[in-house]
């Protein structure tokens, strides 16, 4: 099948052909068309380091591939893959205990924000979310930024992450409390 | 936007921000990005796979009927109820402080629950 045809297919049959005919590009078209916002995602939650997240998001999509027959045609496709991207995440962080910088131990951090000289208006926003994000641990700042950059219900974000309802509820109050105070030491 | 999401308010900073960032969201460039990934995508055999897990159903439910033939040959059913029946206690005294302990198990059991989910070390 030519690749223009394949824009036109639903995700579902896209996966599909993919499995059953091994159609590498059947997925390529899936991973072209989640590739943006799972590496959007996985910027934010690295603190906006871009390599870690092109690294991350390719092991999210190799790990994808390798379980696209486990896939259940009910779920969303996007769902999936940001379960996988999340648990990819968090192995990495596991291992190198990347940093979760609080504005106690690092006061500086809001004055880095504003200064970035190189990042226009928009990119600065991004950066500023990707560190206020940085803040909290690891599951917090995948649930609050589900919630809030995503805008998933409590019920998506606990099916995506495999947590209770009761802890995405948890981190949401107490992560927004952290966020707004971390925004008002920056000045808003 | 979600029914979760309903209180929010425009004058709230950080839903502010939250907002300016999804807009502004960028669409990312490919570049080289799906071509990298599908030069690198490992060789999957999805058919034996499923094959596969075929098979595990298929031993799983062999076993468990070859399990169940031995049980019901060899197990005495007449001894095992009666076994079981002797368990039962022929009068039972529900006493304030056996009320107590019940209530205290319980108690106990709902706090270790909810320090289990909550605890993030879990």
């Amino acid at each position: 099948m030519k690749r223009q045809d394949l824009t036109t297919l639903e995700e579902a049959q896209l996966v599909e052909l993919a499995v059953s005919k091994n159609d590498q590009l059947a997925f390529a078209e899936l991973v072209n068309r989640h590739q943006s916002n799972l590496r959007y995602s996985l910027r934010q939650l690295t603190d906006w380091n871009e390599a870690l997240a092109d690294d991350l998001a390719q092991d999210t999509f190799i790990q994808a591939f390798k379980e696209l027959a486990k896939f259940r045609q009910q779920a969303k496709f996007s769902s999936w893959l940001y379960r996988i991207g999340y648990n990819v995440f968090l192995q990495h962080v596991r291992k190198k205990a990347l940093d979760t910088q609080s504005l106690d131990d690092n006061p500086l951090l809001g004055n880095q924000i504003e200064q970035g000289p190189e990042h226009d208006e928009a990119s600065e926003v991004h950066h500023k979310v990707a560190k206020l994000l940085a803040t909290l641990e690891p599951e917090r700042r995948s649930v609050l930024h589900l919630f809030l950059h995503r805008q998933n219900t409590h019920q998506e974000i606990s099916d995506i992450m495999g947590v209770p309802l009761g802890t995405v509820k948890t981190h949401i109050n107490r992560g927004r409390v952290v966020l707004q105070d971390g925004l008002q030491a920056w000045g808003g | 936007m979600n029914n979760e999401t309903t209180y929010r308010t425009d004058q709230d900073p950080l839903d502010a921000l939250f907002a300016s960032a999804r807009q502004a969201q960028p669409d990312l460039m490919d570049h080289s990005f799906t071509k990298i990934l599908v030069n690198s995508l490992p060789k999957v055999n999805f058919m034996a796979q499923k094959e596969s897990a075929r098979k595990g159903l298929s031993f799983d439910l062999i076993g468990a009927v070859i399990g169940l033939l031995m049980a019901y040959i060899f197990i005495d059913r007449a001894s095992l109820v009666s076994a079981f029946v002797g368990l039962i206690p022929e009068s039972l005294v529900i006493s304030p402080l056996l009320v107590i302990s019940a209530v205290a198990a319980v108690g106990f059991s709902s706090v270790v629950a909810w320090w289990m989910v909550e605890d993030d070390s879990f």
